[in-house]
């Protein structure tokens, strides 16, 4: 099969990176930075409210920082437009809309080769699809194994399906930078296994895949990095076996941790005394 | 390939849409009344009654251009297939204008029809456009004011109003505005309001005049335009605003492009004539139904078919006059169609609901 050329490498940066939904409110994120590197898989855990999809809005730029900045290649990304950021940074949502319209799957995939082609913050220019962009398209919807559904409306998709649909619009935006919000949810065990060995190439190309999820066998097992957060806060920053431990992630999430020597993590409720 | 679209194909639809206007244009300048003022007869014209059929027949088309391409904006911008181009309250909003206008002007109206002045006549029935337009703008900037979020959230959510506040607030003013136009019918005397309700139910009146027409064209296309540049946009805006600044798209100035176009179109309609339903939310729906939800499509389609609707409804009330006291007013037309269709789509939505397992359309 042939292969769409994969992009120049990028880094992402978030620098003491803060949010908060109103003023009066408490932060939602509170001075986050880290760094990414090429190649790298990234898991971004922690309990519910912690700031994770928080932190996925800002770095899509939906939401704008209260303070801080967040660093594309070393450009700030409110300098950038909305069409150069979406080039190099695409996004996985975690539960995709079906939209107001019944556009079909095609439709939906090549939406992601808009920004390729449009500016005036990506509303001036009609966008026509060139050649590359129906390979784009027809190749990733070959990858996400949604091909077949490409002439069907995204109304009449089961949930699974449109995440597929989801994954396969990201990997059409063919961009260094991939952003996932529990992007497993939905699916079936077949396309979970299917999906961790794409990611795993698509890192194994030097992009670089952030991955927000609840799920800590999974960022156990594919991420190389955690970012362990609580309460807007970044606690902690390194490869899975140094963070997560029992004595990281009991006094956050409130269980059992145990961790066994070459075993998967295993997790119980705490029996109180 | 089927999901796609090239400059080639767009050209084209572009083309077909142009002529099939034209060609209706040609077909409805034939039609008209006999001598006898009664029967409808088929036949080319003579000078004088060609120069007024025309300017009518251009203000009808004009006036579906605008409102189908409204509908098309306002669907998108609300993400709601059933947005119409007055559920902001535009046509609310201009209704109370002319009732304003009647109520300053009401004296003169006795005047002129006891002196019988034509002059006076023609200027009360032409500056009737002007409140219309001044009350349909006040109420599009109030809508999109009071929508806005408050300054400090805007500033760290870069969304702009969403559409559920912007429907919200359409439909509070649109009732404001409503409770407005029965406290002034209480104060406008007796013998205007006959004009008022001729105003209200759209009907497009035979001295359009060139001037008229192409001020209201040019503010048309003034909305048309950007719509037109913004059109694949538009498509990505009608999923959730995450995925779409994920794609490229500034969300919140493609809102307000959506609002001040489609505002702008219905203005350009609302000059010309006043309320007419349903043309804005059938005519992009049966394209739908015809080419599928792409904006790119739609945008163009719509308008015109927008215009051929009203080339249609509006000659079958001219032909039809000598079965009814009178001209029907074309509003009525619309709506005695558009209601049942309206009724039949949302009986087709909720079949297509149970069993696609979505409501969209």
């Amino acid at each position: 099969m042939p292969t769409v050329l994969a992009p120049a490498a990028a880094t992402l940066a978030a620098e003491n990176l803060s949010f908060a939904y109103a003023p009066a409110a408490p932060n939602a994120l509170s001075d986050i930075s880290f760094t990414t590197r090429p190649g790298e898989i990234i898991a971004i855990v922690g309990p519910n409210g912690c700031g994770k999809s928080t932190l996925l809005r800002l770095l899509v730029g939906e939401l704008l920082p209260s303070a801080g900045r967040i660093l594309l290649d070393s450009t700030d990304t409110r300098r950038l437009s909305r069409t150069a950021l979406a080039r190099r940074l695409a996004l996985v949502p975690q539960l995709a809309t079906p939209g107001a319209f019944s556009y079909t799957v095609r439709e939906i995939v090549l939406m992601a080769r808009h920004a390729a082609h449009a500016g005036g913050g990506g509303m001036l220019g009609l966008s026509f699809e060139t050649e590359d962009d129906l390979h784009a398209a027809d190749l990733a919807m070959w990858s996400a194994d949604v091909h077949h559904l490409a002439d069907r409306p995204i109304t009449a998709l089961s949930g699974g399906e449109r995440q597929r649909v989801a994954i396969a619009r990201a990997l059409a935006q063919n961009t260094p930078l991939l952003l996932l919000d529990e992007p497993t949810t939905a699916l079936d065990l077949y396309h979970q296994l299917d999906l961790l060995d794409h990611l795993r190439a698509l890192a194994a190309q030097s992009r670089t895949l952030l991955l927000v999820t609840h799920d800590l066998h999974l960022a156990d097992t594919l991420a190389t990095r955690i970012l362990l957060m609580d309460a807007g806060h970044l606690l902690a920053d390194g490869p899975p076996q140094q963070i997560l431990t029992p004595a990281n992630l009991e006094p956050i999430y409130h269980v059992q941790v145990t961790r066994p020597e070459n075993a998967p993590l295993t997790f119980s409720r705490r029996t109180t005394p | 390939m089927k999901g796609a679209i090239s400059p080639a194909a767009y050209a084209r639809l572009w083309a077909i849409c142009i002529l099939l206007a034209l060609a209706v244009l040609a077909l409805c300048l034939f039609v008209g009344v006999g001598s006898d003022g009664k029967s409808p007869i088929l036949a080319w014209p003579s000078a004088d009654i060609r120069q007024i059929r025309i300017l009518r027949l251009l203000a009808a088309a004009l006036i579906g251009f605008a409102l189908s391409g409204a509908g098309v904006a306002l669907q998108a911008l609300l993400r709601n297939p059933l947005a119409d181009p007055y559920i902001l309250g535009i046509s609310s909003g201009s209704s109370v204008g002319v009732m304003f206008w009647l109520l300053i002007t009401g004296p003169l109206w006795t005047t002129a029809a006891a002196r019988s002045s034509p002059l006076l006549q023609h200027l009360l029935t032409q500056g009737q456009a002007l409140p219309a337009l001044a009350g349909a703008i006040v109420t599009c900037i109030l809508v999109y004011v009071l929508s806005w979020p408050r300054r400090r959230e805007a500033a760290s959510g870069a969304t702009g109003a969403d559409p559920l506040t912007l429907l919200l607030v359409g439909v509070v003013l649109a009732a404001i505005n409503g409770a407005l136009l029965f406290l002034l019918n209480s104060l406008v005397p007796q013998g205007v309001r006959a004009d008022f309700f001729n105003y209200m139910t759209g009907a497009i009146s035979n001295d359009t005049t060139w001037l008229g027409l192409a001020i209201a064209a040019i503010i048309c296309l003034a909305g048309y335009v950007p719509l037109l540049a913004a059109s694949a946009a538009l498509n990505i805006g009608s999923l959730s605003d995450l995925e779409a600044a994920s794609l490229g798209i500034h969300i919140s100035r493609l809102r307000t492009l959506c609002f001040v176009s489609g505002a702008v179109m219905t203005a350009a309609a609302i000059l010309l004539a006043g309320p007419i339903g349903f043309v804005g939310l059938i005519c992009p729906h049966i394209c739908r139904l015809l080419l599928g939800p792409d904006h790119r499509k739609l945008l163009v389609a719509a308008p015109f078919a927008g215009a051929i609707f009203l080339l249609l409804t509006d000659t079958f009330v001219r032909a039809s006059v000598g079965l009814f006291h009178g001209e029907l007013a074309v509003g009525v037309v619309t709506a005695l169609l558009g209601g049942p269709f309206f009724l039949l789509l949302l009986k087709r939505r909720s079949l297509w609901g149970s069993t696609a397992g979505g409501g969209g359309m």
